[in-house]
């Protein structure tokens, strides 16, 4: 069995917050196979952009470990696709030059940076919007941009954190579908935050359900439904019934 | 336009706006630069020490000898090569000369008196004009017909310590109480006259007079020597007591020449004028007929007949600024007045033949 | 196209010529005012006749002008880039920087002579003292006004300090570094007259002295004119180069987006 993508044992974290320790996490499990969809549910608050931040390395847990790719000694930053709510793009880039930032930060020659955004692009029928600027995008654009990004810096590991979560349901559904074909060509390891159960059922192998503040796994569900992934799956009955129990612990966590 | 393009663009105005601007700047230099021809003066040997002299005010007939001399040449005789300073609203002549940074340069026996109290001290080498010509004055239609309707008036000063002494001694002499506003001007005194925001002000008769009534402004004339002021230089021609002890020669050969400006002057006021108006840059005098009239008026006033050009008398040393010592017009650096001072140290006629 | 440029345009230009009109009428009604107050006309005649010689003044003041503006952004740049270095800097570089603004010209002018001469030094070290600050306070509010998600973007990429200050940092400051630089090409030409008092042969500022000892107003009048229209030409020039660095941040003032869903948070004009 090869070395998990991504494993996270034991992982806590709590915040000062004036005179008090705000417990954010309590100790986490969590793991992600090589090439697996997973996703992360929870009420809002919980903690899930914590924990991202700490696997990304922007923050360190007070316990515990991360290791990715069976390395948990060496520096995480710059080690994964990560990708916050905002698309965050920048305007006075293109939408080829937004591609190419992570590349660009990694100081890959610009013109060989350029080629791999172009081609990227082009497989992932956006190449008409290459030389746009953000300004010109709508809200949906300008995540699927953001998104190929992600996945220029990083084929192997993405971390993406609500990334559909501010777009309209039509929207949100056709870059969903867009998403698994990407996933489906790259096969990244996938970690996915979301509280749209539904969302979450669609895309992932397996679903984690966090419990709210302080944070622990309340459920791991697997997802068994075929690939590749179609709209129409979501009425099964095996998922409306998994559905429903998720959006019953979820509810309970909300009101709490 | 891509991104490269514009960015290029951009930078590119920029450097233009430099290159074009240096380029017109450097033509200009270059078309400015006068080479000092030494060998053309036998007698130096080749070698003429420069000079730094510091005017007190923008080009006017105050300073017409000089001007003159180095028209017609008689400084480089004296093996002198001499720059005139520009005019600087903000540093005076005095702070320059006791600096160093000038030669020598221009200023009046109040200043000069003002400087030794704070420790700046300049001597007097000459006396531009032998008789005090400067006046308080007041527009004719303003009904003001003797000093002492200056009471309660707005007078528009110059910010100098003395000029409140002065002015309250003149108002009282005329009998009236000596009290007036005294408000400081950084702008041409003479519109402030006409536009009747003040009321007096203290002028020099050979120039703001002559170019008030060449603007067709009637002005009551006070001159000050007549209201009890005792009678002193203004403008003197000042150098610094180091510059004195260490090349005494330099500055006799310098007032050699600048006699023979002032000299030549008193007796071609005509001629003296137009060498004035050609030592200067074009556009100094958009009046060239003041430059003429005040000339005019001016080179009879230079020396009175019989007497050496600049000579300077003890009377004029003791007199006035006793009057100022008296009055507390003299302030020491902590803006205090002083209470005696040795006048004697602060002129020489060491270096007038 | 022509009707929107006119349309821009058009209503400055009307009231311009309006309040040109009045002037000339007023001057023409009462003559006593021509005499501090010149009219447009006599203005225009003794800008005309006087030509070479403002012509002749305006060359030094320009070059004192751009240098002191390419000295300031440069200055303006470094401090603006020390002040973000940490709070440390900026507590200990700010006040600094607040009190060379408020040292008087009169205090100064002595030092600039003695030190500097009657060159070209002195008008450009004053051009700079006034117009570095505007630039780096702006610049440094830009910087600091980066959006921290993007940051932390760019930190999770593995970027360095100085990689997120490159890419990210100072493009995103640059709107505000433009607004600090309209201020001060508005400010340079008046700074390099007033450096022009402290002493100078030639210059408009020396012109403007010489000309008001010698009660020329209507001369005054037309060099001030003329400083007008170069510190219009100053800021135009900035407008210009602001136009063709940052076509984004204009178009993102369309009504179609809003601005929180790009890469910055929306910056006041």
């Amino acid at each position: 069995m090869q070395s998990p993508k991504l494993l996270v044992q034991g992982v806590s974290k709590s915040f000062r917050q004036g005179s008090q320790w705000l417990e954010t996490l309590r100790p986490i499990d969590l793991e992600v196979a090589p090439g697996e969809f997973v996703s992360l549910i929870g009420p809002s608050g919980c903690g899930k952009s914590t924990l991202f931040n700490i696997i990304a390395g922007l923050e360190q847990p007070d316990s515990g470990s991360v290791a990715i790719d069976g390395d948990e000694k060496s520096q995480r930053t710059g080690k994964t696709g990560y990708m916050p709510q905002q698309p965050l793009l920048l305007p006075w880039r293109s939408v080829e030059e937004n591609v190419m930032l992570g590349l660009d930060v990694r100081r890959v020659p610009r013109q060989q940076a350029r080629v791999q955004a172009r081609e990227l692009l082009k497989h992932f029928g956006l190449s008409d919007f290459a030389q746009h600027y953000p300004a010109t995008l709508s809200g949906g654009m300008r995540q699927r941009v953001a998104l190929l990004r992600t996945v220029l810096f990083n084929p192997k590991f993405l971390l993406l954190d609500e990334p559909f979560g501010a777009l309209d349901a039509l929207t949100r559904l056709s870059c969903q579908m867009w998403l698994l074909d990407l996933w489906q060509e790259v096969h990244a390891s996938v970690l996915f935050i979301t509280h749209d159960v539904r969302e979450a059922i669609l895309l992932s192998d397996r679903i984690y359900l966090m419990s709210a503040r302080p944070a622990q796994i309340l459920r791991v569900a697997e997802v068994h439904l075929e690939r590749p992934r179609r709209a129409a799956q979501l009425a099964d009955a095996e998922v409306v019934q998994l559905e429903q129990e998720l959006i019953a612990l979820l509810v309970k966590e909300q009101v709490l | 336009m891509n991104r490269r393009n514009r960015l290029v663009l951009s930078i590119s105005i920029p450097v233009l706006l430099i290159v074009i601007v240096g380029a017109l700047f450097l033509h200009q230099q270059m078309a400015n630069s006068q080479n000092t021809n030494a060998n053309a003066v036998p007698n130096c040997h080749g070698k003429l020490t420069p000079m730094k002299f510091a005017l007190d005010w923008t080009p006017n007939t105050n300073h017409t000898g000089i001007y003159v001399a180095k028209e017609k040449g008689w400084y480089r005789e004296q093996c002198i090569d001499l720059t005139i300073l520009p005019y600087s609203s903000t540093v005076s002549p005095d702070t320059l000369v006791s600096s160093g940074q000038a030669d020598a340069g221009i200023s009046s026996t109040e200043s000069i008196v003002a400087d030794a109290a704070v420790n700046q001290p300049v001597v007097s080498i000459a006396a531009i004009i032998q008789h005090n010509t400067s006046a308080l004055v007041a527009l004719a239609s303003s009904g003001l017909n003797s000093p002492r309707d200056f009471d309660g008036k707005i007078y528009g000063g110059f910010g100098a310590p003395y000029e409140g002494a002065v002015v309250s001694a003149i108002i009282r002499h005329a009998g009236g109480k000596g009290d007036f506003r005294n408000v400081t001007l950084s702008i041409d005194t003479m519109q402030a006259l006409e536009t009747k925001q003040i009321d007096f002000a203290w002028v020099f008769e050979g120039w703001e007079v002559i170019q008030a009534e060449r603007a067709g402004f009637k002005l009551k004339v006070f001159p000050i020597t007549s209201f009890g002021i005792p009678d002193y230089y203004t403008p003197n021609i000042i150098a610094n007591s180091q510059e004195i002890r260490k090349d005494p020669t330099l500055l006799r050969r310098f007032m050699l020449a600048t006699s023979e400006g002032y000299n030549y002057a008193i007796k071609n006021p005509h001629e003296a004028a137009q060498l004035l108006i050609n030592g200067t840059q074009a556009g100094t005098f958009p009046d060239q007929g003041l430059v003429f009239a005040s000339q005019t008026f001016l080179s009879s006033h230079y020396v009175d007949a019989g007497r050496t050009w600049g000579w300077q008398d003890a009377s004029a040393w003791q007199g006035y600024p006793g009057f100022m010592l008296k009055n507390k017009a003299i302030l020491n650096a902590n803006n205090q007045p002083i209470t005696s001072m040795n006048f004697n140290t602060l002129w020489t006629n060491h270096f007038l033949q | 196209m022509k009707l929107r440029w006119l349309a821009s345009y058009g209503p400055a230009f009307v009231l311009t010529v309006a309040l040109l009109a009045i002037w000339e009428l007023a001057v023409r009604a009462d003559l006593s005012l021509a005499n501090f107050l010149p009219s447009p006309s006599s203005i225009w005649s003794a800008l005309s006749l006087n030509w070479g010689v403002i012509y002749d003044n305006t060359i030094p003041t320009l070059m004192e002008t751009v240098l002191g503006l390419f000295v300031s952004t440069a200055l303006g740049l470094l401090l603006a880039i020390l002040l973000d270095l940490s709070s440390w800097s900026r507590r200990a570089i700010y006040p600094l920087l607040i009190t060379s603004q408020t040292v008087p010209l009169v205090a100064l002018a002595p030092l600039m002579l003695i030190w500097f001469g009657f060159g070209i030094m002195p008008k450009v070290i004053i051009v700079t003292l006034y117009c570095f600050f505007p630039i780096a306070v702006a610049t440094a509010d830009g910087l600091a006004s980066a959006e921290p998600d993007l940051l932390k973007l760019l930190k999770s990429m593995g970027a360095s300090r100085w990689q997120t200050l490159w890419l990210v940092r100072l493009p995103g400051a640059l709107p505000s570094f433009y607004s600090g630089l309209r201020i001060a090409a508005t400010y340079s030409v008046t700074g390099a007259i007033v450096g022009e008092f402290v002493g100078a042969e030639k210059g408009l500022g020396i012109y403007m002295v010489t000309s008001a000892n010698s009660h020329a107003i209507p001369v005054v009048f037309a060099t001030i004119f003329i400083t007008a229209i170069l510190s219009l030409a100053f800021f135009s020039l900035v407008n210009i180069m602001e136009r063709l660095t940052l076509p984004w941040y204009h178009a993102s003032r369309l009504p179609l987006q809003d601005a929180s869903s790009m890469g910055q948070r929306p910056l006041a004009r």
